[in-house]
């Protein structure tokens, strides 16, 4: 069986390696492995079971790895996860996120496809299409396990509409629905329908290219945040970088330099500022900084100024976000400074994994600093980090910074309406 | 520009700034430990450089650690700290989970790494290390945070602890922090554990001390609890009226790979089963703990300890096998037997095998046996826990037995392995495909290494952090190893007093002596064959 898309050719040319160290690797089939099988809509089920007993009989010689014997195969799956993906180029990198969650993560996979035309194209009677493929993950001797069954539904014209309902009858039993809504072209109004039937929304800070689009999130997150367990890919990038800088104010050197610090400076990358106010936000949340304002007029690459002010008689703090060409991994955050009368502390990202810790009171310190990759940080989402209760509360105060830089309603994107808060348990 | 909203309410805004750290609260997952300053004695040993070391490095890989943090490593053995530290990094380039060791990283590891000779009943030598310890935490800005970590031949525990104490390296207060892990063994009898943990109580409260057990760091000992507990089908079987009988397994393939004299005082009953094994069962048979905290856990264990029904004089026989495994063939190599390695004496009577059956004294477990065994040179190396359930009342199904009685099916076991392919099996009959009415027993599997995609840790790694943490959860009391000896004791003063029963023996690479079957036997059971 052919693949049925361009975008669905090129995965199946290339081979399923897990990308991160979280990832194992597995002995896994060839079994229906990169092959995208083309079936009708309202047959994803019995394909699917059709798949299975494919791979339960498989034998040396027809595609199974298991020379004579026959192993059954057990489906394991701990989540239905849900992807949406806008055109092409978005389809093609969820089916790579999704190659390299599963193999972490035994899931049912629902990629929804927005195919990004306003019609139906030449060749496309159905105003739907679906694809499935399973993985079979085995060793020798050992039972093999069906780790992923992937359904894939591209949706042109007014297809999309049926996605809501697809995905309901997709849903496993009882296991619990995330739905990954990164990539920010999406369609607010399928989120809309989707999320009454989700345990989770997994959405990520880090691909808002503008202070509008983190805005715009913003607003999303503190509607839903009351019914729905959130995670952010982008607030997940900045973990390490928070616990390290953390770290330089546990005994002896205690709180005493975050009260009486004058000035924080966040350096990074020049298209990364959607980090650098999630991170100051979090410095500002969790020291009680209150009424920001901006120094000056912000221009959309320099650096930008807020003043906080403090409870009681304590000096003004400012924070500075500075654009800068350092390395950055994949958060987009060079380094941290917090200058106080005690001295400066100092976290810098010196080379793609390493950091250099400073403090007045101890030699310099190298530590790990882990760059993990978007699987990587997608099957995190789906443990104790996407429960993060902190995350709602600084994306609200990064939001209000953000505003403040691109106050222009005209910078919200074009078709863009107000976002209405679900309620789960929806059928 | 200036907002007009009042910004942020934080829970650190309206608190004074003490010793808190505002930034650490809220993260999530964060098990950093404050930081401080591990102390190893017995830092020239094999353990501390394949197991200890590699630890403390992939832990700092992981930034589990405290980005503050030393290691001071103390022997008698004079060393150069150069010469410590590039052995260290030799344990770890072999032993340590995530591999290759990262330079960049070592280096800055290695530079809070340091060595101190010194004897361990010396008391001058723990003045200078105190002296030492006092000038490394100025130099890198440590709070006196320490946890002394013992991995010492067991003789000299006390002495350590005594002259740590004298030295004034044992601080009172909860912070800074004083902390001793202790390595196995712990006491040889009964006698010896009250008196080892009377001489560490002269220096320590309970809450300071942390013995050891690996096992329980193992993440499929954990699962026990998660499994049990967290699961609500499986807990209202987990008793008398549902289970026939429980099996404990702790085989090895190895011998006593040089240790022959070690062995030879020690015996597989208190090398295995004292602790490791015992650990095992009862966190398989406790009763659900009101909390999961250290105390709480560990009180139910310890009631689990206290249920087991001594075994009457009389009765030994018919509860414990002892064996010694004779010259065999293990995994396709020709081995010696036991009392042809170095180290035992040619009339040795140490046992390398033994099989209990014992009960558990509590309305779950009344009248349910317990068959446990350990041993050496076994065909194939396995720690599991199986759970025999009762057969249906009725066998409906299937061919008819000898004189017409109805075919026995298989009955369902849920078996936990604990090492190694962790996981869960769980044995139950099918309907076999096809027109007759035939049943056939399968297998559902959940392997813990293949369904998360996560790399374990490494006990070690998880006990350390553990201590660091100041969560003995998983670490024994002294009331737990005194129970635990005061039934394994019994059988050691037994063995001791029937110097003239003869030591079954078993080809090594066999699962056992046939004493052991007919142990099992006599209650209508048959070891199974993991």
């Amino acid at each position: 069986m052919s693949p049925t898309t361009e975008a669905e050719a090129a995965l199946a040319a290339s081979p399923k390696a897990p990308e991160g160290k979280a990832v194992a690797t597995p002995v896994k089939e060839t079994f229906a492995l990169g092959r995208s099988l083309r079936v009708d809509v309202g047959n994803v089920e019995r394909e699917l079971a059709a798949l299975w007993t494919r791979a339960g009989g498989a034998r040396s010689g027809e595609g199974g790895e298991h020379g004579d014997t026959q192993t059954p195969v057990m489906r394991a799956a701990l989540w239905t996860l849900v992807l949406g993906a806008h055109g092409p180029a978005s389809l093609k990198h969820a089916k790579g996120l999704v190659d390299a969650l599963v193999t972490a993560l035994p899931a049912r996979v629902i990629v929804l496809c927005q195919s990004g035309d306003d019609g139906v194209p030449d060749g496309h009677a159905e105003e739907i299409q679906a694809t499935i493929e399973t993985n079979v993950l085995g060793g020798a001797g050992h039972a093999r396990t069906l780790y992923s069954e992937e359904i894939t539904l591209t949706g042109y014209g007014r297809g999309e509409e049926h996605f809501p309902a697809l995905v309901r009858s997709l849903q496993i039993p009882n296991l619990p629905t995330a739905i990954f809504w990164i990539d920010p072209q999406m369609d607010d109004a399928i989120l809309e329908q989707l999320l009454p039937v989700g345990d989770r929304l997994v959405v990520d800070t880090g691909r808002c290219l503008s202070s509008a689009e983190l805005g715009r999130l913003g607003t999303l997150v503190s509607l839903v945040a009351g019914d729905h367990e959130i995670a952010d890919l982008g607030w997940m990038r900045l973990a390490t970088f928070r616990s390290l800088f953390a770290g330089l104010f546990d005994p002896p050197v205690g709180s005493r330099p975050l009260a009486e610090a004058t000035e924080v400076r966040i350096f990074h990358r020049p298209d990364n500022r959607a980090s650098a106010l999630l991170l100051g936000a979090w410095l500002g949340s969790q020291l009680g900084w209150n009424e920001p304002g901006l120094e000056g007029t912000p221009q959309s690459t320099g650096p930008v100024t807020f003043t906080f002010q403090r409870s009681g008689a304590a000096p003004p703090v400012r924070l500075i976000l500075s654009p800068d060409q350092g390395v950055c991994g994949t958060s987009g955050i060079v380094g941290l400074t917090l200058s106080a009368p005690s001295g400066l502390f100092e976290l810098r990202r010196t080379t793609e994994n390493h950091a250099t810790l400073r403090l007045p009171i101890a030699p310099e310190r190298v530590v790990k600093l882990d760059s993990h990759t978007d699987a990587e940080l997608c099957a995190a989402a789906l443990g104790p980090q996407g429960r993060d209760g902190l995350f709602p509360r600084v994306l609200t105060l990064a939001a209000r910074l953000a505003a403040t830089l691109s106050p222009s309603p005209s910078s919200v994107p074009a078709g863009a309406r107000p976002f209405r808060s679900p309620r789960r348990g929806g059928r | 520009m200036k907002t007009d909203e009042s910004s942020t309410s934080s829970p650190a805004a309206d608190e004074t700034w003490g010793g808190e750290n505002p930034l650490r609260a809220g993260i999530v997952s964060e098990r950093v430990p404050e930081p401080s300053t591990m102390v190893i004695f017995g830092a020239s040993g094999d353990l501390t450089k394949r197991k200890l070391l590699p630890a403390l490095y992939s832990l700092t890989r992981e930034r589990f650690l405290p980005s503050r943090f030393a290691v001071v490593g103390y022997a008698r053995r004079p060393l150069d700290e150069d010469a410590f530290r590039a052995d260290m990094r030799a344990g770890c380039d072999e032993f340590a989970r995530r591999r290759p060791v990262d330079d960049e990283l070592w280096n800055g590891f290695a530079r809070n790494l340091f060595y101190q000779p010194g004897g361990y009943d010396d008391p001058a030598s723990f003045t200078a290390l105190r002296k030492r310890l006092e000038e490394i935490e100025k130099n890198l800005g440590l709070p006196g945070n320490r946890v002394f970590y013992l991995s010492t031949p067991p003789s000299s525990f006390a002495t350590i602890v005594r002259n740590l104490g004298v030295a004034g390296l044992i601080s009172e207060k909860d912070a800074p922090f004083s902390r001793v892990i202790i390595e196995k063994p712990f006491g040889t009898d009964l006698r010896t554990a009250r008196e080892l943990n009377k001489d560490i109580h002269e220096t320590l409260r309970e809450k300071q001390i942390f013995r050891i057990d690996h096992y329980l760091g193992k993440e499929t000992v954990q699962n026990l609890l998660v499994f049990r507990f967290a699961n609500g089908i499986f807990e209202p079987l987990w008793n008398n009226r549902f289970v026939s009988h429980v099996q404990i397994t702790g085989a090895e393939t190895v011998g006593v790979e040089g240790r022959g004299g070690y062995f030879e005082q020690a015996g597989i009953l208190r090398d295995m089963v004292q602790n490791h094994l015992f650990q095992v069962v009862s966190l398989a048979a406790m009763e659900p703990p009101v909390t999961f905290d250290a105390d709480a856990v560990r009180d139910e264990k310890l009631k689990v300890l206290k249920a087991l029904r001594p075994i009457p004089e009389g009765e030994m026989r018919h509860h414990v096998v002892r064996g010694q495994y004779a010259a065999g063939s293990v995994l396709g190599k020709k081995v010696p037997g036991y009392r042809e390695e170095p180290g035992v004496a040619p009339a040795s009577r140490t046992e390398t095998y033994v099989a209990l059956k014992f009960f558990i004294d509590s309305w779950r477990w009344a009248g349910v046996p317990f068959y446990l065994r350990s041993a050496k040179r076994m065909p194939k190396r396995v720690t599991e826990i199986a759970i025999h359930f009762q057969e249906a009342p009725d066998m409906l199904f299937g061919r008819q037995g000898p004189a017409g009685a109805p075919a026995r099916m298989r009955p369902n076991v849920l078996s936990i392995r604990i090492q190694p392919d962790e996981g869960i099996t769980l044995n139950f009959g099918s309907k076999l495909p096809g027109p007759a009415m035939a049943v056939a027993p399968v297998s559902m599997e959940f392997r813990y290494g293949t369904s998360f995609g996560l790399e374990p840790p490494e006990a070690y790694e998880r006990l350390i952090l553990d201590c660091l943490l100041g969560d003995g959860t998983l670490f024994t009391r002294a009331d737990e190893v005194e129970a635990s000896w005061t039934w394994i004791s019994r059988i050691h003063e037994h063995w001791a007093r029937e110097t003239n029963e003869p030591v079954p023996t078993y080809p090594a690479g066999s699962w056992g002596p046939v004493e052991a079957d007919k142990l099992i036997a006599s209650t209508g059971h048959m070891w199974r064959r993991p």
